[in-house]
């Protein structure tokens, strides 16, 4: 049983660690931090000036979801007759806007309602009981 | 013959199981426990026959209470029309209510992955004795058993299931037992299922869960039955070895609605003693999620 380090970053740009037990194979891991293929194909890499100095992360311009402020990557996923509860059981979160579930990606992108806050012990429970994994949260740059 | 509509009878009413699973796969029993079981409904029709009998049963499944990701559960309540025809004045039928089947998942192993999952669950089910089982009869009195919509007696059943999903591939297995009680000196023989599908995905990637996706299912459902008891003593030409070829397609039309259509072809019958033999059967259906 690994754990797994979940990167996110906050809405000022300062990266944060949070511990997850999830256990996850090795090349996952190494790609913890980015977004799968079809995400892949529009994310730019690029450099930030921070408090603590300059860091490299990425830039998310969705391509499942234009402005989206919430990144899950979930397992467990295959059809989409199953994951479509977890869509609706996202889209009851109140601070929720949108939401698109791509299967293939194992990717839920999020929209939030503009000024709201969502937790990410709510997530972890909401994709939980939907019977998937989270694998990893990300807060794309600018939220 | 009587003694075989007696086994035509369980066979047709005694499978409870195999009719209602409620994974992605047509008639075998998936480890599957989200979404579809903890809010929808599966309709489901299909029409069987052997020898003289022929019967369409329709189902409808409910999946009233999920309390956990982990346990589900189901009521499926049958309505079954018989008929026997034997070219002759004899010929009979009837319809009604067949025999209220309960069953409860809990899936105890899970192994999500990106794209993927491998699951274990274990399915109890039961089946009530709410189908008719007035009694019909022959020209010379007999009573012809096989047209019992309900097998009379509770039965009982405990099965295993493994889903493996990858992507756009997919492997489901069970394998289960079911033991019935006695009904006026009749009892069905134990029966013992086994079911392996496999799964294909059409497309591939699927970029939403809006997209509209088709799977192809190739199953094969066999079960072992034990002989049968009646008042007399043992059934010699009861139980046996049947399984069925079972390709099938489903469409999900959007995310909370799939159509679902698919053929068995017998290609085992190998019972015990002088037995009618199965034709090919026959079931469409459909799954819708509330929410």
């Amino acid at each position: 049983m690994s754990q797994v380090l979940v990167n996110y970053f906050t809405k000022t740009g300062a990266k944060m660690t949070k511990r997850k037990s999830i256990a996850l194979p090795l090349a996952v891991l190494a790609g913890a931090t980015a977004i799968p293929t079809a995400a892949n194909a529009q994310m730019a890499e690029h450099k930030h000036e921070h408090d603590g100095g300059t860091e490299s992360h990425h830039t998310m311009v969705n391509p499942i979801l234009a402005g989206a402020n919430l990144i899950l990557r979930v397992d467990g996923m295959s059809c989409p007759f199953c994951a479509f509860g977890l869509e609706k059981r996202i889209r009851e979160i109140a601070e929720v806007d949108t939401v698109v579930v791509n299967l293939s990606d194992g990717v839920v992108a999020i929209r939030k309602i503009e000024g709201a806050e969502i937790d990410d012990e709510l997530l972890m429970e909401t994709v939980t009981d939907a019977g998937f994994s989270l694998r990893e949260i990300t807060r794309p740059e600018g939220e | 013959m009587k003694k075989a509509f007696f086994y035509v009878t369980a066979v047709l009413t005694g499978l409870p199981v195999s009719a209602v699973a409620q994974g992605l796969p047509f008639h075998t029993e998936s480890a599957l426990t989200t979404a579809f079981e903890q809010r929808g409904v599966r309709f489901l029709s299909s029409l069987a026959t052997r020898g003289d009998i022929t019967a369409v049963t329709s189902k409808v499944a409910f999946l009233p209470w999920a309390p956990s990701r982990k346990l589900t559960t189901r009521i499926v309540i049958p309505v079954v029309y018989k008929e026997m025809n034997t070219g002759s004045p004899n010929s009979n039928s009837r319809f009604g209510a067949g025999d209220l089947s309960l069953a409860a998942k809990w899936a105890f192993f899970t192994n999500d992955r990106p794209g993927g999952t491998t699951r274990l669950a274990v399915v109890a089910s039961g089946t009530l004795p709410t189908g008719t089982t007035d009694p019909k009869f022959d020209a010379v009195g007999n009573e012809i058993r096989a047209l019992r919509l309900g097998g009379g007696a509770p039965s009982g059943g405990l099965l295993l299931a493994a889903t493996v999903l990858r992507g756009r591939f997919g492997l489901t297995a069970d394998v289960g037992h079911t033991v019935s009680g006695t009904d006026a000196g009749y009892r069905t023989g134990e029966a013992t299922r086994y079911d392996v599908a496999l799964s294909l995905r059409f497309p591939d990637r699927i970029q939403t869960i809006r997209t509209r996706t088709a799977q192809l299912y190739l199953e094969w459902n066999g079960v072992f039955s034990t002989r049968s008891d009646s008042p007399a003593g043992v059934i010699g030409d009861s139980g046996g070895h049947i399984a069925f070829l079972s390709p099938g397609v489903q469409l999900v039309v959007l995310p909370q609605f799939l159509i679902e259509a698919s053929v068995q072809i017998p290609v085992v019958q190998d019972f015990n003693g002088s037995q009618p033999t199965f034709g090919t059967r026959y079931a469409t259906g459909a799954r819708v999620l509330f929410f």
